[in-house]
């Protein structure tokens, strides 16, 4: 089933009440956040509300902030394969 | 002198307009790429009610109707509808928050 994913790629900072208060009542309070939604025509109208501040993409998968701050992490270049407690 | 009666030239001099009258090419080619960036959020939007099957007049009103950046000619795209200047069009990065605003359409007649 396909989500929106929205980035807010630009600020809210001197825009009208009513343009802060749909992009806050969505989560999006700060630049570079990055959430998903349930694609819905009360969603879709609020994204046009903010078409110029956004980015929109359309995903397969529904993933909480956490797993999309996991998504965007880089590849470390190596594998931990046993942990050893060094604390003393 | 410092404060509100420092000594400038808006100050002393009174209207004094620090906007160039018109565009860069890289202003303007910034403003290409918002436009389309917008474009690009219509089409999606649109497409996303789509794949689940619903339609929403106002979503389908911007994606048939909303002027998009391939089609405006280069005097819609940098220029903006104004009652007060000569010959009704003026630059559009002399209006307020242009970059965060859409100002595609004329009155009609205009």
């Amino acid at each position: 089933m396909p989500f929106f994913q929205v980035q807010l790629k630009r600020s809210l900072i001197g825009l009208p009440a009513k343009t802060r208060l749909t992009a806050t009542s969505m989560g999006l309070t700060k630049t570079g956040r990055t959430l998903n939604y349930e694609i819905n025509q009360s969603i879709a109208g609020k994204l046009l509300t903010l078409k110029e501040l956004i980015k929109v993409d359309i995903v397969d998968e529904k993933k909480d902030r956490e797993g999309l701050r996991k998504a965007r992490k880089s590849d470390p270049g190596f594998i931990v394969e046993k942990q050893v407690d060094n604390q003393v | 002198m410092f404060g509100a009666f420092r000594q400038t030239t808006v100050a002393f001099g009174g209207l004094l307009w620090k906007t160039p009258y018109k565009m860069s090419q890289t202003q303007k080619f910034r403003h290409r790429k918002r436009l389309q960036a917008v474009d690009k959020v219509i089409e999606t939007v649109f497409n996303g009610l789509k794949a689940i099957g619903e339609s929403n007049p106002k979503v389908n009103n911007f994606y048939y109707n909303f002027p998009k950046e391939s089609e405006m000619t280069p005097r819609d795209k940098y220029t903006v509808f104004s009652k007060k200047s000569k010959g009704y069009r003026k630059p559009v990065h002399k209006v307020p928050k242009w970059t965060k605003l859409s100002m595609r359409e004329n009155p009609k007649y205009f």
